[in-house]
């Protein structure tokens, strides 16, 4: 089964690279029959992904998020849904660009890794640990669609092209991320916290990790409010997505990676 | 509707005004930006936030070194006053539940999000966190605070084949005098919990005794009286979020666009 993984690995890859290519062909271009097969190559992707992760879950009999590989892989796994949510409910085609091209890096960054599955140790196996997990990654896709939309739509304010969607949507778009995101985020949060509890015996914990975690909390609750709030629509809503999504990368990569925390990707 | 003198006024309207929210938002993510950066500098100080309850942290390390800790009483004002901020909101929406109880998800979170604050203040407070108590089958530990004392009464570690302990098989039992309150056989992710006490397995040791070693538990021993609470707080939050998530569908299919204030 392991030896499976690898070449429907790269399968999904290949059809995501070539989405991204054929979505700037479409950006030069505006063919429909562009995005359509990039629209239908990232479908096949992230079916092919789709089924790593299930013989993996199968083969492993728990959510295999447990290092740095399985969660780079559920993290683009997460990404390439969220893409599909915007593109079937909004049609933006190359406007989530941004999204899978942080897709293809994560994806390109697990490729060379191994796909064997650790032994999951017995603090890991309950459902709690599944939850948050996968609830944390897909908040973390939606950030990722806020930051996309927040730089398009400060890139459109200033070119006013044909190519971007218009003003209106792109705010609506980034207002609609960060909403789904928060929402996921705040029942990861609960969940990791009902989790702790019965873990370790608190459910807030002042390690690095969980005072960022509640920081990427506070600070999107803010945004949440902020977009009622004239002056914060719009172009202030944009930069703040941007910010938002550096908080989130530093949560996930800078802290899991260089600092010591109470999760470890390594 | 008849004005109220309490409600209808500038103070009642600044508590429950979104620009208060997002300026007390702001100033605790700055805060604790800031803050959080000396966490891993100056660990002999921060490791031992989560060994003991919040309040006894303050008074007995953060006021030996206010220069460093300053901003968590700090953050914690600000979170206070956001609960405030929160709770103001919540009744104000009350008030015109009629009209708006649409809103009820929204809200939801909210009064979730003040009564974890309240549950998490109270647990500094009034709670104890104890680690590393060692038990051997058989020893009991009194619990003065709670006028009970905990008892091992089996104890199996299981091994991974390098020797690192997975899991812990512990029996633990609560008595009040004589009287038997609780018995459970705890692993992880099932530890004893009674009204706030919770009593985790982490590790175990071995002691020489009578001319041959003899395994003994490793526990964590916490009291928090404001989980439930907390507890009751998540359940809002949670039922919160997923009626603002059914509310934002449903509106964003009739076409409906935020208000601007």
């Amino acid at each position: 089964m392991t030896i499976l993984q690898t070449p429907l690995l790269y399968a999904a890859f290949g059809a995501y690279l070539l989405a991204v290519l054929l979505y700037l062909l479409h950006l030069g271009l505006r063919r429909g029959a562009l995005w359509r097969s990039a629209f239908i190559l990232i479908l096949a992707g992230f079916a092919l992904q789709t089924l790593v992760l299930g013989l993996r879950w199968w083969q492993g009999g728990y959510l295999p998020v447990t290092n740095l590989f399985g969660t780079q892989f559920f993290f683009s796994w997460a990404l390439a849904a969220t893409y599909l949510y915007f593109e079937l409910r909004y049609r933006i085609h190359a406007a989530g660009l941004f999204v899978m091209l942080c897709n293809l890096l994560l994806l390109g960054s697990v490729l060379p890794r191994s796909t064997e599955l650790p032994p999951l140790i017995p603090a890991l196996d309950t459902p709690l640990f599944t939850l948050h997990v996968s609830l944390s990654f897909v908040a973390y896709a939606f950030f990722a669609m806020a930051f996309s939309m927040g730089v398009l739509y400060l890139v459109q304010k200033r070119l006013q092209a044909e190519l971007l969607p218009d003003l209106l949507l792109l705010r609506k778009l980034n207002e609609e991320a960060v909403f789904l995101g928060f929402s996921l985020f705040t029942l990861c949060m609960i969940i990791g916290s009902i989790w702790a509890y019965v873990a370790w015996g608190h459910y807030f914990s002042w390690n690095i990790k969980g005072v960022w975690s509640a920081l990427i909390w506070l600070f999107y609750a803010g945004m949440c409010h902020a977009k009622f709030i004239r002056r914060w629509q719009g172009s202030g809503y944009a930069i703040l997505s941007i910010v938002g999504f550096g908080v989130v990368l530093f949560t996930y990569l800078g802290i899991g990676l260089l600092m010591s925390s109470n999760h470890p990707l390594n | 509707m008849a004005k109220s003198a309490l409600f209808d006024n500038k103070t009642w309207n600044f508590l429950c005004s979104l620009k208060l929210t997002i300026v007390l938002t702001s100033a605790a993510t700055l805060l604790t930006v800031g803050g959080s950066v000396l966490m891993p500098f100056t660990p002999r100080i921060f490791s031992t936030l989560d060994s003991m309850p919040l309040g006894l942290w303050l008074s007995q390390v953060a006021t030996r070194e206010a220069g460093l800790t300053w901003w968590i009483p700090l953050g914690g004002i600000l979170i206070t006053l956001l609960s405030v901020n929160a709770l103001c909101c919540f009744i104000d929406w009350l008030r015109f539940i009629k009209r708006r109880w649409r809103k009820c998800g929204e809200y939801l979170i909210h009064i979730g999000f003040v009564l974890i604050v309240v549950a998490f203040w109270w647990g500094s407070q009034a709670g104890f966190r104890s680690e590393k108590n060692g038990l051997m089958v058989g020893q009991s530990k009194p619990l003065p605070e709670l006028g009970v004392h905990l008892k091992l009464e089996a104890f199996e570690p299981v091994l991974a084949p390098s020797g690192r302990p997975l899991e812990m098989l512990n029996t633990l039992a609560l008595y009040r005098g004589e009287e038997l309150i609780k018995r459970v056989q705890t692993r992880s992710n099932a530890p004893l919990l009674w009204k706030g006490l919770v009593v985790i397995p982490t590790s175990y040791g071995q002691t020489l005794r009578g001319g041959r070693y003899r395994p003994y538990s490793i526990l964590t021993i916490n009291y928090d009286p404001g989980a439930k609470l907390a507890f009751a707080g998540s359940i809002a939050m949670g039922c919160g979020v997923l009626l603002t998530l059914a509310s934002f569908y449903r509106k964003r299919a009739r076409g409906d666009r935020p208000d601007i204030v």
